[in-house]
């Protein structure tokens, strides 16, 4: 079976930023969560995908066809929700649902409707006079509504306040929660995601930093504590270490490897703590800020 | 297109109203009152129709700006070609419809300058071709080429504009008397109005007018982005 999408070399350059080259691809059925600062390519990313922006360089396939501008069938796979929700302003909800619904086949309006519902979205208001949250909703439905086998998030809740935010996003993951799509969702807050994610892909100034499975994340990396009497720590997978003294404080991205090699160098009273996704995402970040990557 | 087309028409519904009552009031008066005058009143009910097309076009393409429309069908499966089109078509449906009511309308004024008024309307609908393409074709060139290279082919572009400026102040002028100052300081008065009133003339000019419509299309479907 095809990949949801595959990016083969792609490059897209702006003055003074350069995205990629990019090769990385999702499995159907896969939520992938995109996670980098602001202006580390993730959108870029997206909008090549989408077509919205062409790249300089490179090939990218959705299920297998390229998605040139030529030939559109790609689309009907693709269900997208970016950071600017564009509408026919003077029209209600329910009367660009209807515009879209046109454009695909597999469109539902039974559908549509009960996640109309399930967002209470008030379809017979103009999309103009919808609330940010309300038009973020809308979006999702439209996205949603004709049963993507992609659907690509990109920081969709953005510039929402943290109340409305949070709800939109409960019930975002609720419905995806039902279905079986592979779901490209990009974020720089990673608890928007970790929920859902089945791998994480780390984006620092237009580079895959790492690409992991969530899960394998979180299995390897911990916070070790030991005395030693040695002032320096030179293992490899330490990614971050604090002495007081005979004290020391590790951030380890592979503990068995580094609790091996402790040992060897005659470390006592080790203790192991587990980290949560944040801050394992935290460290990821500072590693590149500092010279060094996990 | 079709999707897209009476999406825009649904869209503009009341903005239609006043530009399309007007053209139309222009005609119904004149053929009631059986074109008076047809040599003033032919050419000034085309010209209003030209401009009331012009107000549409305006209030058209500045709420697909305000709207991100580009970025809005950039998004739905629909081809770059089909979507280039289907922005020029708006006025080119407005036109044609008008142009029908014009002839229609103007026919019991014949046998006055009967084939003249064919060709000079047709010459008259490459302009429209060409003025409907030429904002799209502004817009996208930047998206397309970056710096002096869109600059360079925008003055490229821009010189037949220049002509068919010449060519509508000395030829379409509604109102002879209200041009007859600019006919003074230009050097060549009338001197295209009889190629303009015949086929050659209204052959180029849709020539000139298909030309710069198909040449929107290719620079839509070869912008850099489509997020505005």
């Amino acid at each position: 079976m095809s990949k949801a999408f595959e990016f083969h070399d792609v490059v897209k350059t702006y003055p003074g930023f350069q995205l990629g080259p990019l090769n990385f691809d999702l499995e159907p059925g896969t939520v992938l969560g995109y996670i980098g600062p602001n202006g580390s390519g993730k959108t870029t990313t997206m909008h090549c995908l989408t077509g919205l922006v062409k790249c300089n360089g490179g090939e990218m396939k959705v299920f297998g066809r390229k998605n040139s501008p030529h030939h559109p069938e790609w689309k009907l796979d693709i269900g997208y929700v970016g950071d600017i929700h564009v509408f026919y302003e003077r029209w209600t909800g329910e009367r660009n649902l209807k515009f879209l619904s046109q454009f695909y086949p597999n469109w539902s309006h039974t559908r549509a409707e009960e996640l109309a519902k399930r967002f209470e979205l008030p379809l017979n208001k103009r999309a103009k006079d919808l609330s940010g949250g309300n038009r973020v909703k809308l979006s999702l439905v439209s996205a949603l509504a004709h049963s993507p086998k992609l659907l690509l998030l990109d920081e969709p809740t953005s510039g929402l306040d943290p109340v409305v935010r949070s709800e939109v996003l409960d019930t975002l993951f609720e419905v995806l929660e039902d279905g079986d799509r592979a779901i490209f969702y990009s974020t720089h807050i990673l608890s928007d995601i970790s929920r859902l994610a089945d791998e994480l892909a780390f984006l620092n100034d237009g580079q895959i930093l790492l690409r992991t499975a969530k899960d394998d994340l979180t299995d390897r990396w911990r916070k070790i504590s030991f005395r030693l009497a040695k002032d320096d720590v030179a293992v490899e997978s330490v990614v971050y270490h604090h002495s007081d003294g005979k004290d020391h404080q590790v951030i380890s991205s592979d503990f068995k490897d580094t609790l091996n090699r402790l040992k060897a160098l005659g470390a006592e009273n080790i203790q192991e703590n587990r980290m949560t996704i944040d801050e394992i995402a935290v460290q990821i970040m500072k590693g590149v800020k500092n010279g060094t990557t996990a | 297109m079709g999707r897209l087309l009476k999406a825009e028409l649904y869209d503009m519904r009341v903005a239609l109203l006043i530009p399309v009552g007007v053209a139309l009031f222009t005609i119904v008066v004149n053929v009631v009152l059986g074109w008076q005058n047809p040599e003033q009143d032919i050419p000034g009910a085309r010209s209003v129709m030209a401009s009331m097309a012009g107000i549409l076009y305006i209030m058209r393409f500045t709420k697909a700006i305000a709207e991100k429309r580009d970025r809005r069908v950039a998004l739905l499966p629909v081809s770059v070609t089909i979507a280039g089109l289907s922005r020029l078509m708006f006025i080119l449906i407005y036109w044609i419809v008008f142009l029908i009511l014009y002839w229609l309308g103007s026919s019991i004024a014949r046998p006055y300058k009967a084939n003249e008024i064919i060709w000079e309307t047709l010459a008259f609908t490459g302009v429209i071709l060409a003025a409907n393409a030429y904002p799209y074709i502004h817009r996208d060139l930047p998206r397309c080429y970056p710096g002096k290279s869109a600059a360079m082919l925008m003055m490229i572009l821009y010189f037949p504009v220049f002509i068919i400026g010449f060519l509508l102040l000395n030829t379409f002028a509604a109102n002879e008397q209200s041009w007859e100052i600019l006919r003074k300081l230009l050097p060549i008065k009338y001197a295209i109005s009889g190629t303009i009133q015949a086929p050659i003339g209204a052959f180029l000019f849709i020539l000139l007018g298909t030309g710069i419509t198909l040449l929107s299309v290719v620079f839509y479907g070869r912008r850099e982005v489509y997020l505005d």
